[in-house]
């Protein structure tokens, strides 16, 4: 069945029911291999020849036993590797995730000893760059290995005041940050998106239940009114083939607010699914809370270098 | 929960499962909005330190 070219999720709990193997896994499906199996075997198949003859058909028993035996030991060896890929792949995402939580932790921490030296803005800015160049390549292997797509990639958008005139507020959410492998002429064109429209409104307004948007066709899903295209969607539309979409949501003074916009995109098609949810929230959550610890540290320090 | 067909009894998608929670039309209804969002829904300090950060470049 065709996915559709855009989808909205929560979480993905339910995910293996999905498809063929999700309905024979379920009690329904269970029951019908059962009785399918039972009555299968309970009568030999039309094309078998009602008498054997046992002089034409000589029986060799050791042959039976040896054949058997070479497709138990093929089965069981190739049985092993399946477990052997899949058993790499389960500790390399444990891994990846431990690495990922690993580094915000220590990045935090080395951010406040640098900031007891007074830091000076830009000194600030550096530091602060560094950290979402890192954090976006390590969310990039995680991603990687958990989906098996290697050309997986990460753009981070965050809120901003976009004013020029003083005591106005204009907030629009600016990619801050993509890793290497999105196209270079991106980043001249890039477009801040408004939070009055598109995605953006629509993770904000929907934020008490934290929803996860799924791309399988951004050109699609704008003819149908569900995405609004940027300059550079159009300009480099292999970029983001697909693409999944989470809301950064984060302390903001005296609420949760969205604070910026998780993207995940791959070069191939329909490359995220419900059961990637959890694992693309979980991301976004822990981001959000380490860029909001990290942004309460700058901010006083801002303010006092703005008061010194 | 949408009603099965036989074809997809066996195939369910996450649309046949529930699992969606919007159909494009209702996404399509909600981004093409137009007026200003509620400004209570910004993150008005967060967005203001990112400024300054980035006007110290």
């Amino acid at each position: 069945m065709p996915r559709e070219c855009v989808e909205v999720f929560v979480d993905g709990r339910e995910a293996w029911k999905i498809g063929f193997s999700g309905f024979f896994s379920q009690i329904k499906g269970n029951v019908i291999t059962v009785v399918l199996t039972i009555i299968l075997s309970a009568g030999a198949p039309w094309w078998m020849p009602k008498n054997i003859s046992t002089t034409k058909h000589d029986i060799n028993l050791l042959s039976i036993i040896t054949v058997l035996i070479i497709i138990i030991g093929v089965s069981l060896a190739i049985g092993f590797m399946y477990l052997k890929k899949r058993s790499i792949r389960s500790l390399d995402i444990k891994y990846q995730t431990h690495q990922l939580e690993h580094y915000l932790r220590d990045h935090q921490s080395d951010m406040f000893r640098l900031s007891e030296g007074n830091p000076t803005l830009p000194e600030l800015k550096q530091i602060y760059d560094l950290y979402l160049s890192e954090v976006s390549n390590k969310f990039r292997n995680f991603f990687r290995v958990l989906i098996k797509d290697n050309t997986i990639e990460i753009a981070i958008r965050l809120a901003k005041d976009t004013s020029t005139a003083p005591n106005v507020l204009d907030i629009k959410y600016k990619t801050v940050v993509r890793t290497d492998g999105y196209n270079n002429n991106r980043g001249p064109n890039s477009t801040p998106i408004s939070p009055d429209e598109g995605t953006a409104r629509f993770l904000i307004e929907e934020r008490d239940s934290k929803k996860v948007l799924i791309y399988n066709d951004i050109f699609k899903a704008a003819e149908k009114g569900a995405y609004k295209l940027t300059a550079n969607d159009r300009n480099y539309r292999q970029d983001t083939v697909s693409m999944a979409i989470a809301p950064l949501n984060g302390w903001d003074g005296n609420e949760l607010k969205m604070i910026g916009i998780l993207i995940i995109a791959s070069r191939k098609k329909e490359t995220f699914s419900v059961k990637d949810v959890d694992s693309v929230s979980f991301i976004a959550d822990m981001f959000s809370r380490s860029l909001v610890n990290i942004n309460t540290l700058f901010s006083e320090h801002i303010t006092n270098i703005g008061r010194s | 929960m949408k009603k099965l067909n036989v074809l997809n009894l066996f195939v369910a998608s996450s649309r046949d499962l529930g699992m969606q929670k919007f159909t494009i039309k209702e996404i399509a209804s909600k981004m093409k909005k137009t007026d200003k969002i509620n400004p209570s829904y910004l993150p008005k300090i967060f967005a203001k330190n990112i400024k300054k950060l980035e006007q110290s470049e």
